[in-house]
């Protein structure tokens, strides 16, 4: 019953496009993410489906029925925005039943409101503190009930605006968890909206990967990470972000780094001579010299410029032929800056995309050893042996 | 006096003394105590940063420092130069704020070779101005003025700015808080690239632990006007003096528990609830109550068969690793964040059983929040 059919959505503002004919389909009960920078027009996609705003082209079906037309408060969607307020002078209660008391929920009697109070609550853990107000309320507390504001009205498909943006980055963590054992529990479908890929990776079913109101790529969070369709989404994900070198086609190799990076160009791509190319390599993918040589890794030599702690981990900055890369080790190895150091590089991981200048996006032609996905981390910690 | 004024000119990194300082800012009878009697030194050409939650004080040193704010009592050396009574601009220090203080009819090249010019002739400007605009990948910002630009291009004029004239000592403000995501790793980077190359001494005002771990050579970690622990960031980490410091340093944060102590021979172990884990602290007294520091990333499963176990309540797979919150009957009231590699799937409801290195599991004093070790 939950679901969510768009097609063409187009908003323009001007003669500024913000969205251009977007195409969803979510499933009932899925949770679906739209991930992009801010700008990109998420915002405008949200208020579109709600019918908040008014849009140039396009069809939006909720739960089977064609709601193009329909005023935003048929629509039967509930939409949470980034800064959502609480009566002060309420019980967390009457917060959460003021919704059930006005416009389209109004017929709800009192036994019906508790009991979708007491569900709402309960799933959300603050079902101990009905009788309390707001100013008694932790900060997460408080997001929680204006989530649980949101969640107690029935609708057929939520729409969550950045709902955590506005929290410190440990209760953003807490809360990230708290959604997404909620939206497990409780099989509600979710358009959820975030430039935040660490939320996205967390709590999608799936990812779409907005950019200047266009959908760049739509697939599960593995898919995004093993095979992102351009430079843009490969960045998009993954902190910090994935190391982009240059790199040229010459005599049947890939060329980068100065010639300090080389491998032989994977048949598969049928790759012409000269062509330019750009080589990409996530941080955490990187090897610091293991004893691990079975094929497919290479070895490339290079100094520590940079080590800076991250937690646990260190976070190097090595110097290779006429570059550099960023590359992620666990900080209880010794790293002293200026050091060599060999780095092994697990070919199947290190993605090959079509070369460009510097600002411009370009498109996914293969990993190093042909046309398929990159491994997922799980699977080269196994080749590892970790 | 003039002679040791000289030495604040000279060029080379400097070293900074911060002698038993006090701020109190009055206000009518009542005296606010801002900063309590603190003392840093920092070592010519070394970078530190001032961590802690808005109001602990790191601000309000870091404009004593600057001659922005009067000391109430205390020293503060420049060299062997003491500069509290000379006025900012006789300190020759670097200063980039958070308010960017551009001058808004010139560009951006004019801004930066105005600060560069300022006091001494240079001769090609414009060639320093080019590089440095390099470095922080600003170059085509060069021609345009403040107002058009947005704030975290703002932000990197300001830190080029602080940086263009080499001063011996640096003091920047929260100088990466309004870059995004991506431009603020590589601000990052060449701010202590730069800041290693031409050895300016630093001290960085920050909230952000992250950035504080990944910039400092030593860092100060503030609550209450307060240093609560000074050094290095691998020191700060895996060596916290107390719950304050172990709790706002690392993400995803700490776990922090009530246990109760066991001394069994020579060994020490913490009980909670049913479970034991063993602990590396050697002062810690036969039964009494402490609480437990244990970072989520030094949680392993692997083999583990004596330790923690409860039940997953959630699990977020990011790739890379996974987070697992794990509800615990001996921790009641909130579930124990574990890190997991990524070839660990779990799922919520299956029961784990989880440690750590004793020397990773930190005890603290449950009133005090003193570390026992």
């Amino acid at each position: 019953m939950g679901t969510l059919k768009v097609r063409d959505l187009t908003k323009t503002y001007g003669s500024t496009t913000a969205i251009d004919h977007l195409a969803i389909d979510v499933r009932d009960g899925e949770f679906f993410v739209i991930l992009g920078p801010s700008g990109a027009g998420k915002t405008t996609t949200l208020k579109a489906i709600a019918g908040l705003v008014e849009i140039d082209e396009g069809s939006v079906e909720i739960a089977g029925v064609d709601m193009t037309q329909v005023e935003p408060y048929y629509r039967n969607v509930a939409m949470a925005f980034e800064s959502y307020a609480l009566y002060p002078q309420k019980t967390v209660k009457d917060n959460l039943a003021s919704p059930l008391k006005s416009g389209r929920h109004h017929h709800y009697d009192e036994a019906e409101r508790t009991r979708r109070i007491a569900d709402v609550t309960k799933t959300l853990g603050i079902d101990h503190l009905l009788d309390r107000l707001p100013k008694e309320l932790s900060n997460g507390q408080r997001q929680r009930t204006a989530l649980g504001r949101v969640l107690v009205r029935p609708a057929d498909i939520y729409l969550l605006d950045e709902p955590l943006s506005h929290l410190d980055a440990k209760l953003r963590a807490s809360m990230r968890a708290e959604l997404k054992s909620i939206a497990s529990r409780s099989n509600t479908t979710t358009l959820y909206v975030t430039h935040d890929y660490q939320e996205a990776l967390a709590l999608a079913d799936r990812i779409a990967v907005l950019r200047q109101g266009e959908f760049v790529q739509i697939g599960t969070p593995a898919e995004i990470w093993r095979s992102p369709v351009d430079t843009f989404v490969a960045r998009a994900v993954g902190q910090p972000e994935i190391n982009l070198v240059d790199g040229v086609v010459r005599g049947g190799k890939v060329r980068a780094l100065g010639g300090a990076l080389e491998f032989p160009a994977p048949a598969a791509l049928e790759l012409p001579e000269g062509k330019e190319i750009r080589v990409g390599m996530r941080p955490s993918e990187l090897v610091v010299h293991r004893e691990v040589h079975d094929g497919g890794w290479l070895r490339v030599t290079g100094r520590i410029r940079l080590a800076q702690r991250l937690g646990r981990d260190v976070e190097l900055d090595i110097e290779v032929g006429d570059g550099h890369l960023i590359v992620i080790d666990r900080a209880d190895a010794s790293h002293e800056e200026g050091q060599q150091i060999e780095l092994d590089i697990h070919l199947p991981n290190v993605h090959l995309f079509d070369g460009g200048a510097p600002d411009e996006h370009t498109a996914r032609l293969g990993s190093a050893v042909g046309r398929g996905a990159a491994p997922l981390p799980e699977e080269l910690e196994e080749e590892l042996g970790e | 006096m003039s002679t040791k004024v000289e030495e604040l000119h000279g060029g080379g990194a400097l070293p900074l003394r911060i002698r038993n300082v006090r701020k109190v800012y009055r206000t009518g009878k009542k005296g606010v105590e801002a900063v309590k009697s603190m003392n840093l030194d920092i070592e010519p050409g070394e970078l530190i940063t001032l961590l802690g939650p808005s109001g602990c004080g790191k601000t309000t040193t870091l404009r004593m420092v600057a001659g922005l704010e009067t000391i109430t009592a205390g020293d503060v050396f420049i060299g062997d130069t003491r500069v509290n009574d000379l006025p900012p601009s006789k300190r020759n220090v670097g200063v980039g704020f958070e308010s960017y203080a551009l001058y808004p009819p010139l560009n951006v090249r004019e801004n930066l070779s105005y600060g560069l010019k300022a006091g001494r002739r240079v001769a090609d400007p414009d060639k320093i101005v080019d590089e440095l605009a390099d470095r922080l990948e600003m170059r085509d910002l060069l021609s345009l003025r403040p107002a058009s630009l947005s704030s975290g291009q703002k932000q990197r004029v300001a830190l080029a700015r602080a940086l263009i004239r080499k001063p011996p000592v640096l003091l920047l403000d929260e100088p990466l808080g309004h870059l995004d995501a991506a431009a603020r790793q590589h601000v990052r980077r060449e701010l202590k690239l730069l800041q290693r190359q031409f050895g300016y001494t630093t001290i960085v005002v920050t909230h952000d632990q992250l950035e504080a771990m990944t910039l400092s050579d030593r860092m100060a970690v503030m609550n209450g006007g307060i240093i609560q622990q000074y050094g290095t960031p691998d020191e700060i980490f895996d060596d916290p003096a107390n719950i304050f410091v172990a709790d706002f340093v690392g993400e995803p944060s700490i776990n922090l528990f009530p246990a109760t102590v066991v001394r069994d021979g020579g060994r020490t172990l913490v009980r909670v609830g049913a479970d034991v884990l063993e602990v590396a602290a050697r002062t810690a007294t036969d039964g009494a109550e402490v609480m437990v520091g244990l970072r989520p990333q030094d949680c392993h499963g692997k083999g583990v068969t004596k330790g923690l176990t409860g039940t997953v309540f959630v699990y977020e797979d990011l790739l890379e690793h996974g987070i697992a919150r794990v509800n615990h009957p001996g921790v009641p009231d909130k579930p124990l964040v574990i890190q997991t590699p990524a070839e660990l799937q779990l799922s919520p409801g299956a029961s784990v059983t989880f440690s750590a290195p004793p020397n990773r599991i930190y005890l603290f004093d449950k009133d005090s929040g003193v570390r026992i070790r």
